[in-house]
């Protein structure tokens, strides 16, 4: 299930919310796992085993770790290791089979491993919470099924953002949810929900005509570019919007997953504003165990480097994602190692202009088929090929997605939250603001109802 | 403050609250706008919970019968403010149009060229069975009337022209090419294509069929002063594609034939009472009734000539004049037809004097390629 979908909008959500609030506190976190485990067998029902076996996995291995300190190293690397078996082998074995195919020319996909949803971000939540038993960052939870509402909990479990442990550990013993959690939770809702079906699905149609059928033309290819840079934003931030703002509504406080990446003006500052929860993962569990910058250059360089082609690759099973992140490890190696700190005397516009370009050529490897269809579409772009024919499709695409580019930059800007804080304590201004949220809402209720027409031209029946 | 947080938490709450009581018990099995069958919610059972495709029907259930769904969707395309909607493209005067469609011109004349040495051996076996081989060729809507289109809108009309200058040069002599737009260009004034539809007029199939008449046994005559034309409000399939958010205004759609000759109608070779013409809102119900696979019409004159369709929906206005004129009319949909026989099977069975093969240009830019798929049968 997702949440841009009319059963989950308007059939999950009323009844969970009338449930929870209904329930008493006692029974709420139950009522939540129960939630959860059904939004997740909208997936697939049988994936909820592998979900199931994930946290009892890290609920055993935290609970040994804790009761055996002496072993604990053994312990944790053992379970360390049972989450990314379960993780490899769902993700990866087809992407691994499909190469050896390749290189030992026969036909060695004798298997078909279908990727249970979510499993990049629940087992790396999971095993998160076994690691910081093991650094006592975190006290071991007794109750199975509390960790397994903290791993399945449904604004989070699909599509993230990745939530530690510690974040809600509080919260899931104790929460109260006060009338200006629910109102901020629905604000965020709205506002992520509009974000998604109303800028990132629109931005999808040009992405997807441009990079499905390819074309020969520059401006073409640049507005399908950067369309696709405006939709991956948008799908992927207003899915952490609505996760934060579910969360908020049921009174789990989630830390913040974007924070405007495209206003950056370097690499550096990209990583540290965009799946802010990815990024701080990775720097937690791999890049500061590896040594971090605290072992010299050389093993510095080797550890970014790590770390960049483990983030490509957690993207997905293709030789672009992997390229994707060491193409991330490039620009931030020439940032670190060459720039350094004269990037301050580069003219704060220059390094936004730059940013962004790399950004989005980065975006055109990370929506392209292979590495093939990315240097076509590259070619393109800088092919300066301005044909009558290509400026004429280039000016039909603006004209039918103006209103979707002029609002997919503004809300790429922090904007919309200045006007907001500026006016904080005006009550004219509320009633405006959430009347607007309610329109927001209805229209986006209008997409979502075309989402799923499918006119026949023909007469079908 | 707290009073309006609390009001607008309330109004969120029963605006999702009211679409489920409203939706749940909802049982609609067809859209007519969407001209499908909808997703009804699936009975529940414990052991479907362990089904996958028990969710997909849920999830697609709550979808297809959402309360006012039809208004929503009426509401999306209205909010649009913009000539460019989806498949649609909204011109002057609510004229509405394909949205335009990427095509690789080389590669797509390269097929044509190849799909036209097809159509070359497919004739030769027409002739062989007996009958002469008639290619119609219609363009889409926003090739002829371009006088309404936005002016950023790519019209395909040069590559229409472009596509009959490959089949001029690559057909044979035994292949008969009617091009429609040749025939459009002679009068201006004159409607060929609805408002919000992408089917052709009454006017434009008394031209087209007066251009048949021509190549055959049958001698050209006043053809329209055999019919009242009734003007309706149409519904049209364009203005279907975006919720019927234009406003029809009538035009000329349903015909009503001074003397109707006595016939025997059949369909997949059963005797069938569905009618040739009919008055309505939309043009599928006006002729034939709609698309069917396979049609057989019989007037027990054997003295006239037999005539066969190979088309789309196109076709179904044209199929309905020419009963008038020859002996038995038989009209085969290439999209639903899947018996397996041949044109030229077809051709022996009912003695077919001239095939007409109408590819429709009408909503696939590339429907020349498609062919090889129409003749292939």
């Amino acid at each position: 299930m997702v949440f841009s979908s009319a059963i989950f909008l308007f059939c999950f959500l009323p009844i969970l919310i009338l449930t929870y609030f209904i329930c008493p506190a006692k029974g709420k976190n139950y009522v939540l796992l129960t939630f959860s485990l059904v939004f997740y067998a909208f997936g697939g029902p049988k994936y909820l085993l592998v979900l199931l076996f994930v946290v009892l996995v890290d609920y055993i291995g935290a609970r040994l770790i804790e009761k055996h300190r002496d072993k604990a190293k053994k312990i944790l690397t053992a379970v360390i290791a049972v989450n990314l078996a379960t993780l490899v082998f769902y993700k990866y074995t087809m992407f691994f089979l499909e190469n050896l195919s390749v290189v030992f020319s026969t036909d060695l996909q004798f298997i078909e491993v279908i990727m249970p949803i979510g499993i990049s971000f629940y087992t790396f939540q999971s095993m998160s919470y076994a690691i910081d038993v093991y650094r006592r960052e975190v006290a071991v939870q007794k109750n199975y099924l509390l960790l397994l509402l903290y791993v399945s909990m449904f604004p989070q479990l699909v599509a993230g953002p990745i939530v530690r442990y510690q974040t809600i550990e509080q919260e899931i013993h104790n929460r109260k949810s006060s009338i200006d959690d629910i109102c901020y939770g629905i604000e965020r809702f709205i506002l992520g929900f509009g974000k998604k079906i109303i800028i990132a699905n629109q931005m999808g149609m040009l992405a997807d005509i441009v990079f499905d059928e390819g074309t020969v033309y520059t401006p073409v290819a640049w507005l399908g570019a950067i369309a696709y840079m405006f939709q991956i934003y948008f799908d992927f931030s207003a899915y952490s919007d609505m996760a934060i703002g579910l969360g908020r509504i049921l009174g789990f406080h989630f830390l913040e997953n974007f924070n405007f990446p495209y206003v950056s003006k370097s690499i550096k500052e990209f990583w540290s504003r965009w799946h802010i929860s990815l990024s701080t993962w990775f720097r937690d569990y791999v890049y500061i165990p590896l040594g971090g910058n605290r072992k010299g250059a050389k093993r510095l360089f080797l550890n970014m480097g790590i770390v960049w082609a483990l983030t490509g690759f957690w993207h997905g099973a293709e030789w672009t994602f992997l390229f994707w992140g060491l193409y991330y490890f490039v620009f931030l190696a020439i940032e670190k190692f060459i720039i350094k700190d004269k990037m301050d005397k580069i003219p704060a516009v220059l390094r936004h202009i730059g940013t962004i370009l790399i950004v989005l050529i980065g975006w055109v490897l990370f929506r392209a088929e292979n590495i093939g269809a990315f240097v076509d579409m590259v070619g393109t772009m800088f092919s300066f090929n301005f044909d009558a024919m290509g400026l004429a499709e280039a000016r039909l695409y603006i004209e039918t997605y103006f209103v979707y580019f002029i609002a997919a930059i503004i809300f790429s800007t922090p904007i919309y939250y200045k006007i907001c804080d500026r006016f904080d304590k005006s009550a004219v201004f509320a009633v405006i603001k959430y009347g607007g949220l309610l329109v927001l809402m209805v229209v986006s209720v209008m997409f979502l109802a075309h989402s799923s027409y499918n006119p026949f031209i023909y007469f079908r029946f | 403050m707290k009073y309006i947080k609390i009001g607008f938490i309330s109004i969120f709450i029963v605006f999702i609250a009211a679409f489920f009581v409203m939706t749940i018990d909802n049982e609609n099995p067809v859209s007519w706008l969407e001209k499908r069958e909808l997703q009804v919610f699936p009975e529940f059972s414990v052991e479907k919970l362990a089904d996958e495709e028990y969710y997909n029907q849920l999830t697609a259930a709550f979808s297809d019968q959402l309360e006012y769904r039809d208004l929503l969707v009426k509401g999306y395309y209205l909010f649009q403010f913009q000539r460019y909607n989806g498949d649609v493209v909204i011109g002057e005067n609510n004229e509405l149009y394909s949205a335009y469609q990427r095509v690789d011109e080389a590669t797509y004349l390269s097929d044509l060229e190849g799909a036209a040495g097809y159509v070359n051996s497919v004739s030769a076996e027409i002739n062989e069975a007996g009958a002469e081989f008639i290619f119609l060729s219609i363009p889409r809507k926003d090739a002829v009337e371009t006088k309404n289109l936005p002016e950023s809108y790519i019209s395909s009309d040069d590559l229409y022209v472009k596509s009959v200058d490959v089949l001029k040069s690559t057909l044979a002599d035994n292949v008969t090419l009617i091009d429609a737009y040749e025939v459009f260009s002679k009068d201006k004034k004159t409607r060929y294509y609805y408002t919000t539809d992408h089917h052709i007029t009454p006017r434009a199939a008394f031209m087209l069929y007066h251009e048949i008449l021509g190549y055959t046994d049958v001698a050209d005559y006043d053809v329209e002063n055999y019919y009242d034309i009734k003007k309706n409000i149409i519904k049209g399939s364009f203005n279907d594609q975006i919720g019927q958010s234009v406003k029809s205004k009538p035009e000329e759609l349903a015909m009503e034939p001074h003397d109707m000759v006595d016939y025997t109608r059949y369909e997949n070779d059963e005797p069938s009472d569905l009618k040739v013409f009919r008055t309505s809102n939309t043009y599928e119900n006006c002729y034939m009734e709609g698309d069917q696979a396979y049609t057989v019409i019989d007037t027990g004159r054997d003295n006239l000539p037999n005539i066969m369709y190979v088309g789309s929906s196109f076709t179904n206005i044209m199929e309905a004049i020419t009963i008038r004129d020859f002996n038995l009319m038989v009209a085969i949909d290439y999209r639903d037809n899947d018996t397996g026989t041949s044109i030229s099977d077809y051709v022996r069975k009912h003695d077919i004097d001239y095939v007409i093969y109408v590819p429709s240009q009408s909503n696939d830019a590339l429907g020349y390629w498609k062919m090889l798929e129409h003749l292939g049968l």
